[in-house]
């Protein structure tokens, strides 16, 4: 025999920790502590039926802790506090003990924990965790319905298993259902209370300067950076494009917006990429290099090609660009060249010294380049995020000292020298590679892709020069920069993905998307079977509609043909007072005048007598008569409307 | 309500951070709600209720009335009946599909009589406690109720027949005279055993005695003591149980049929049913 308080206690712990487990690493330190201690001590208690804390004591605990908790919320700081606060009660109530409403609060306690989390945080463990709650909750609940009617209720095994599989319907009907109202629920397309979600993070390795020599080491992390999905594309055309750096300050690198006109990609294959960013709080939207165009955010697009947002992105967003990656850049036939040859007030005399040689050396712009790339080589640099060069003279330090560095180094020592060789270069910021998930075809971008490039202005077109394929160890050091993924990481990154797809960039565009395509659909479905489809959803609704009621009338038509007209009347009386007074099925077989008198009803007593005199014979049933008794009916039905 | 308020307060918080994790939650205690009240609903379903009264019921006095649930389903169980008879009820726990249960509810009838129409409500709470759903079931029954039984004073002086004492019948007893000599069979009483005829026989021989009977009694309801019918009728039903407890035979006379006297269960409810029905058609 089991007892319902034994399951019950079960489900109402596991309802606890699934509650607290997501919003833990965000409480206060004591506030963890008595959590802790207060689930042990519960599970404990609740074995020995000896509690901790009596109804007062408990009172007075959530007073303090209420007062406490208050008094530090406030329009920035609202959720944290509210969050410990909850959890401090539900830890107050575990130490108490537990009748039927004491486990109702509980179950609602921790199910408000559960909310709470996801104002900190978007994981993907929320999912499990919610669902495993809706099962513990509603299952929970029904048990504590038996409780509620005798808290000393025990049921056999064979029993306690057969209400289990009945109420386990419950929560799997609850999820079905979620799914689908999840995706029909309305949505704002500002929501008021934004401030009250989970804040971006702003660690990135993409960054709006570049100044080389500013860190003495570059730590690279795995931190995601956006996803891209498309088709696989070859490596080296992997170049995520984020913002173009064409003004250079001391050793620093920084952007002015161009006024030039929109440079053009012209030649390669376009390839689609829908990229999914998640919240940065910044506006850079990037895309594959080069780009022709955004589609599904609103944007502002400059002259060389770099795409940002309207607005700061507090949330994760997801568009599609079209690139053509072995395109080329033509830059406006008027270019505006003046502003990629400027350069910085001091250039050391090692550095001025490589130029002059080059550009002796060099007639044409390609001849040069060409020069440099020899130059690169032969100083055997090395690609290295470690013992770097310091900030006094990074270039010089780079190319004729350390000879080591990262990407920046390589990018601007690069852009300074074509400089100084009059070629008109900008530096280009955004991610380099990406890490292709089979599970969803896309491209995972880590921080630690974030990369830096050149453009050269070559014979109208900007031509991309990657100065850090020359280092020495570029196939180790930077070409296979980081370790592949592995099976399990891709697997939840694709898991993460989806989530993210499907979950957290749902909003209200996303919404009229879907119905928009939808409508697309049974549109083509209704032109392939030639009926105007002027208004598919309407068509459509009317086509079930008309239908449905087509089925109802036929059915109802065939029974009604197969009726006399004294079994209509019976059978319309019936209704009548099953309507009135709320009646189960009256068998056929019921003594009209006797159910009539029990009833106590004039208007039923008068059917069932006239009724009876025709059914036996006594009385022809007429047309007068049937109108009679049919107006009887009706006045029986008028009844109960009043 | 408290689960409403809930559902409510968290759909207000996803529309105005959307945030669609809560649109997740909301969407599953919606679906909660949905799904509950099918499952509430469905509870109720498929049940075949049939009553299954006691052999007598008396006007006025409480008895419990058998009522038969049957789970017609196919899969689930019912859950957490309340069969409510009058203004009494029982609850049942669970009741599995395909099996039938018999429970006992307490009811009165204030009158005597043929009791057709009967309705009986089923309710549950099933499956959370935030509503509780009933049914009326017409129940297609008729129950005969008969009088309540008022005791009379005094009636074996008021019958002739009592004071002539008893009588012997041809039925074996334990309190009459021998009325023949049979063989021992290993359960009569040793008391019985007639030791002398024994010693003289191979087997062990009994004395077998009749059964002493009280004389038949005729009653008529109205000449009962009572100031109106119902009470006669009660007297009525009241001597009928106290004398066929007796042994005593049993007889009916009415103004439209007379039932001669006898004895037995059978009888017993043939003399209440016409009580029950007295004056009534």
């Amino acid at each position: 025999m089991l007892r319902i308080k034994t399951l019950l206690d079960i489900l109402c712990f596991a309802a606890v920790i699934l509650g607290l487990a997501p919003l833990f690493p965000w409480l206060d330190l004591p506030v963890k502590v008595i959590v802790v201690t207060a689930v042990g001590a519960g599970i404990v208690t609740e074995w020995r039926q000896r509690y901790w804390l009596k109804g007062w004591s408990a009172t007075i605990l959530t007073l303090i802790f209420f007062v406490l908790y208050l008094t530090q919320i406030n329009l920035s700081n609202v959720v944290a506090p509210a969050v410990n606060l909850l959890a401090l009660l539900l830890s107050i109530r575990l130490l108490t003990e537990k009748q039927g409403r004491h486990y109702l609060q509980i179950f609602v306690l921790a199910l408000f924990c559960l909310a709470g989390s996801s104002l900190l945080s978007l994981g993907i463990l929320y999912f499990p965790a919610l669902i495993l709650m809706v099962f513990v909750v509603t299952i929970g609940l029904v048990l504590l319905t038996f409780y509620h009617r005798d808290p000393g209720l025990r049921l056999k095994r064979s029993a306690a298993m057969t209400l289990l599989k009945t109420a386990a319907i419950l929560p799997l009907g609850s999820l079905l259902l979620m799914l689908v109202l999840f995706f029909v629920l309305p949505r704002t397309q500002y929501p008021m209370w934004n401030f009250l979600n989970a804040q971006p993070s702003a660690v990135t390795g993409f960054s709006e300067q570049v100044r080389p020599g500013t860190f003495a080491s570059n730590a690279a992390t795995k931190d995601l950076a956006f996803r891209a999905e498309c088709a696989q594309l070859p490596p080296k055309q992997l170049y995520w494009r984020g913002t173009v750096l064409n003004s250079i300050n001391g050793a620093s690198w920084s952007r002015t917006s161009p006024t030039h006109k929109a440079e053009r990609v012209v030649g390669g294959t376009p390839v689609s990429c829908t990229i999914t960013l998640p919240a940065s709080n910044k506006r850079f939207l990037f895309t594959l290099d080069y780009p022709i165009d955004l589609e599904g955010i609103r944007t502002q697009q400059d002259g060389d090609l770099v795409f940002s947002a309207r607005r700061p992105l507090r949330k994760g967003v997801s568009y599609t660009c079209r690139a053509r990656p072995a395109g080329k850049l033509l830059a406006p036939s008027a270019a505006e060249t003046q502003q990629y040859l400027k350069l910085p007030d001091q250039i050391s005399p090692r550095v001025r010294q490589v130029a002059e040689q080059i550009r002796a050396q060099g007639k044409s712009a390609p001849e040069r380049i060409q020069l440099l790339k020899e130059f690169f080589r032969a100083q055997q640099l090395t690609y290295a995020n470690t013992d770097l060069p310091g900030p006094t003279a990074p270039m010089d330090e780079f190319l004729f000292d350390k000879k080591r560095g990262y990407c920046e180094f390589f990018a601007s020592s690069f852009g300074v020298l074509l400089r100084l060789c009059e070629i008109p270069a900008r530096l280009v910021g955004g991610y380099h590679g990406g890490d292709y998930n089979n599970f969803g075809d896309y491209y995972l971008i880590t921080e630690d892709m974030a990369h830096v490039w050149v453009e050269a202005l070559v014979d109208g077109r900007w031509e991309r020069l990657d100065p850090s394929t020359l280092a020495q160890n570029a196939a180790t050091g930077f070409l296979n920069r980081g370790d592949t993924l592995s099976l399990l990481r891709r697997t939840r990154d694709g898991l993460e993905f989806l989530w993210t797809q499907a979950i957290i960039t749902y909003d209200l565009k996303k919404q009229l998307s879907v119905v928009r395509s939808g409508s697309k659909r049974a549109s083509s479905l209704l032109s392939s079977a030639s009926i105007p489809a002027t208004s598919t959803l309407i068509y459509t609704a009317a086509i079930v509609a008309g239908l449905f009621l087509f089925g109802t009338a036929a059915r109802w038509g065939i029974r009604q043909a197969h009726l006399t007209p004294q079994q209509r009347l019976l059978e319309k009386y019936h209704k009548a007072l099953q309507r009135r007074y709320q009646l189960e099925q009256i068998p056929a077989t019921t003594a009209l005048l006797e159910h009539a008198r029990e009833l106590n009803d004039p208007n039923c007593i008068i059917f069932a007598r006239r009724y009876s005199a025709i059914l036996y014979g006594k009385k022809p049933l007429t047309k007068a008569e049937y109108a009679y008794l049919s107006a009887l009916i009706q006045q029986i039905q008028k009844h109960t409307a009043a | 309500m408290l689960y409403i308020v809930i559902t409510l307060l968290l759909g207000f918080g996803a529309v105005n951070t959307g945030n669609n994790l809560l649109y997740l939650m909301v969407s599953a205690l919606l679906g909660f709600m949905a799904v509950s009240g099918l499952l509430g609903h469905s509870n109720l379903q498929k049940l075949r209720i049939t009553l299954a009264p006691p052999e007598e019921i008396y006007a006025g006095v409480e008895t419990l009335m058998g009522v038969q649930a049957y789970n017609g389903r196919r899969l689930m169980p019912a859950c957490l009946l309340d069969f409510e008879f009058s203004t009494h009820t029982s609850h049942l726990s669970m009741l599995k599909s395909g099996l039938e249960h018999k429970v006992g509810v307490p009811v009165m009838f204030a009158e005597r009589g043929i009791h057709t129409h009967l309705h009986l409500k089923v309710s549950s709470s099933f499956p959370v406690n935030f509503f509780v759903r009933h049914r009326i079931l017409h129940l297609n029954h008729s129950i005969y109720v008969f009088p309540h039984p008022v005791p009379c004073h005094g009636d074996e002086t008021r019958y002739p027949e009592h004071a002539t004492g008893m009588t012997e019948t041809h039925f074996r007893g334990t309190e009459g005279d021998i009325s023949r000599i049979g063989n021992y069979h290993g359960s009569e009483p040793l008391k019985m055993i007639h030791w002398k005829l024994t010693a003289r026989h191979d087997t062990i021989k009994i004395k077998e005695l009749s059964a002493l009977q009280q004389p038949p009694v005729e009653i008529d309801p109205l000449d009962l003591p009572g100031s109106n019918l119902e009470q006669q009728l009660g007297c009525a039903a009241y001597l009928i149980n106290h004398l066929l407890r007796r042994g005593q035979p049993v007889g009916l006379k009415l103004t439209h049929a007379t039932i001669p006297p006898d004895v037995g269960r059978g009888h017993k409810l043939l003399l209440l049913t016409e009580l029950a029905r007295y004056a009534q058609d």
